[in-house]
């Protein structure tokens, strides 16, 4: 009797609990499919827009830019200008489709950030270089400064530059004939800051939020009479927090406005966990990703740094890293500076076996510097060595302390 | 005699746009509505450049690429690809297929003009 109770009591237990894990996992699934049928859709949505609406646009800019190239005979001047406002305009509905399509793919989570360590001020005079043009047409004076230790920003470059060309070219439309726009890089204890200021007429209190809202433009008065899409603003928003910054913006009517932003500085581990997990987002093809370590041993390292001038031993680091890169196979191949004499060499998509020879051909490729200063090398990978990135991490932290210490 | 330039393209209003656009500046232009034709004409035509969409029925840019690169006859060919996406992927995979360039619609015709003149020259 007893053991048919407890049999009994078993089953009374077991059942309940077995058409709960029945239910939960069907309820688990049935929300797994719902997010990547939705996320489907978001893909689908960006793939159709982008084809659907850019190959018309084409089709139009052809055919009226054939026009005013004199495909079908000179055209009257009447007749030009009025294609001409046909051109100016499908220009502009151009970049309105693009920018709604940055939007949908930030939303849409699909912007994978390429960041390495960035030199900003060299990055911020590539922007300024582009926009000296228009700067000039519209009379208006650029300047640059910014702190005098600046270490590198690990950013995507090609972003920032997005960024900055935006807010410059915002600054550029609404300052008037003989104002000024500054850019300035400052060093904070948690980020750098960068800030545009101009001397335009500025933003009434009232609109300073707005002007971050989609579709937003605000009265100012138009420098260069230009009109934009609405939307520049709000991208740049959002692909500076996707960096973990914030853009802020600070006017006053009459005395222009700044607009600035902040990106995240980071300690050395934070950034070797950063640039660990950017990484494994990159890997196109495969789960694979290898690192080579590069290190001087410390004990002579130390020695070279007392015996010569900075200068000096930066042009050896300089040169090493060079050739690193060189014999690294492509320009994707990111190189992190971690610490002095220090520096991480991170290959997507290879396994261990690939990294050991490109290891083994940048050894040698390395042999003359090895009698200034000694260097090692080792590789490591994920998931060889370490079966996750976060021990992938913690190993080369490891890695890279009993190398140089030897 | 002008360069030829095969283009290899499904929406028909644009590839007559850019043909006009393309004899007017001294071109030869022969044109395919899709990948399967391209293939079967690039061989025969011998086009001193080739534009190709990426986004064709039956076979799409990306496998045209391949298959032209891959043939000895045909690999010297620049191959210019034409797209309606903007993904850095796409980047990616027209490169990995052997693409000498890349265009995105919509384009400036002049900037356009301009990439063909550079790869027929270079």
């Amino acid at each position: 009797m007893t053991g048919n109770r407890t049999y009994l009591t078993g089953l009374f237990v077991l059942v309940p609990l077995f058409c709960l894990y029945v239910l939960q996992t069907t309820a688990h699934s049935r929300k797994l499919r719902a997010q990547l049928i939705e996320n489907q859709t978001k893909d689908d949505f960006v793939a159709i827009v982008s084809h659907e609406l850019r190959t018309p646009l084409a089709t139009i800019s052809n055919v009226l830019s054939n026009a005013l190239a004199g495909v079908w005979g000179e055209l009257s001047d009447e007749a030009r200008a009025e294609f001409k406002t046909g051109q100016t305009n499908a220009k502009r509905l151009a970049n309105v489709v693009s920018n709604l399509l940055d939007m949908s793919t930030i939303r849409a989570g699909r912007v994978s950030l390429e960041k390495s360590q960035v030199d900003m001020p060299g990055l911020i005079n590539s922007v300024l270089e582009s926009v000296k043009a228009k700067a000039k047409k519209a009379g208006v004076a650029l300047e640059m400064s910014h702190d005098p230790y600046l270490g590198l920003v690990f950013c995507d470059p090609e972003i920032i530059v997005r960024v900055v060309t935006n807010l410059v070219g915002n600054a550029i439309k609404f300052t008037g004939d003989g104002g000024t726009i500054s850019i300035e890089i400052q060093n904070g204890i948690e980020d750098i800051l960068i800030s545009v200021t101009d001397t335009g007429d500025g933003i009434a209190p009232e609109n300073q939020a707005r002007i971050f809202e989609r579709f937003q433009q605000v009265d100012r008065t138009y420098g260069t009479g230009e009109k934009g899409t609405g939307l520049g603003l709000t991208i740049s928003k959002e692909l500076v927090e996707l960096h973990g910054g914030a853009l802020r913006v600070r006017s006053e009517l009459e005395e222009g406005s700044t607009f600035s932003f902040t990106i995240p500085v980071y300690t050395r581990e934070e950034l070797l966990r950063e640039a660990v997990h950017t990484e494994f987002k990159l890997c196109h093809q495969s789960d694979y990703l290898s690192l080579i370590v590069f290190a001087f041993k410390q004990k002579e390292f130390d020695e070279l740094q007392a015996n010569s001038t900075p200068k000096e031993w930066k042009r050896l680091l300089g040169e090493v890293e060079t050739l690193i890169r060189q014999v690294g196979r492509s320009l994707h191949d990111t190189v992190l500076h971690y610490g002095d004499g220090r520096m991480i060499i991170f290959l997507r998509d290879t396994p261990k076996s690939g990294a050991t020879a490109v290891r083994d051909r940048m050894v040698s490729a390395l042999t003359p510097y090895g009698e200034q200063c000694p260097f090692v090398m080792a590789t490591i990978s994920c998931p060889e060595d370490s079966v996750t990135p976060d021990v992938l991490v913690t190993d080369v932290e490891n890695l890279v302390e009993e190398l140089a210490n030897g | 005699m002008g360069k030829k330039i095969f283009i290899a393209d499904d929406e028909s209003g644009f590839v007559s746009t850019l043909t006009s656009r393309l004899e007017f500046e001294g071109f030869e232009v022969t044109t395919a509505p899709d990948g399967k034709a391209a293939l079967e004409l690039i061989p025969n035509e011998m086009p001193d450049l080739v534009l190709l969409d990426i986004m064709m029925p039956a076979v799409n840019g990306y496998q045209v690429c391949r298959e032209l690169k891959a043939n000895p006859e045909t690999s010297s060919i620049p191959i210019l690809m034409l797209t309606a996406k903007s993904q850095d992927s796409d980047k990616f995979w027209g490169t990995e297929a052997g693409a000498d360039g890349y265009v995105t619609k919509p384009f400036e015709m002049e900037d356009l003009i301009e990439e063909i003149r550079g790869l027929l020259d270079g």
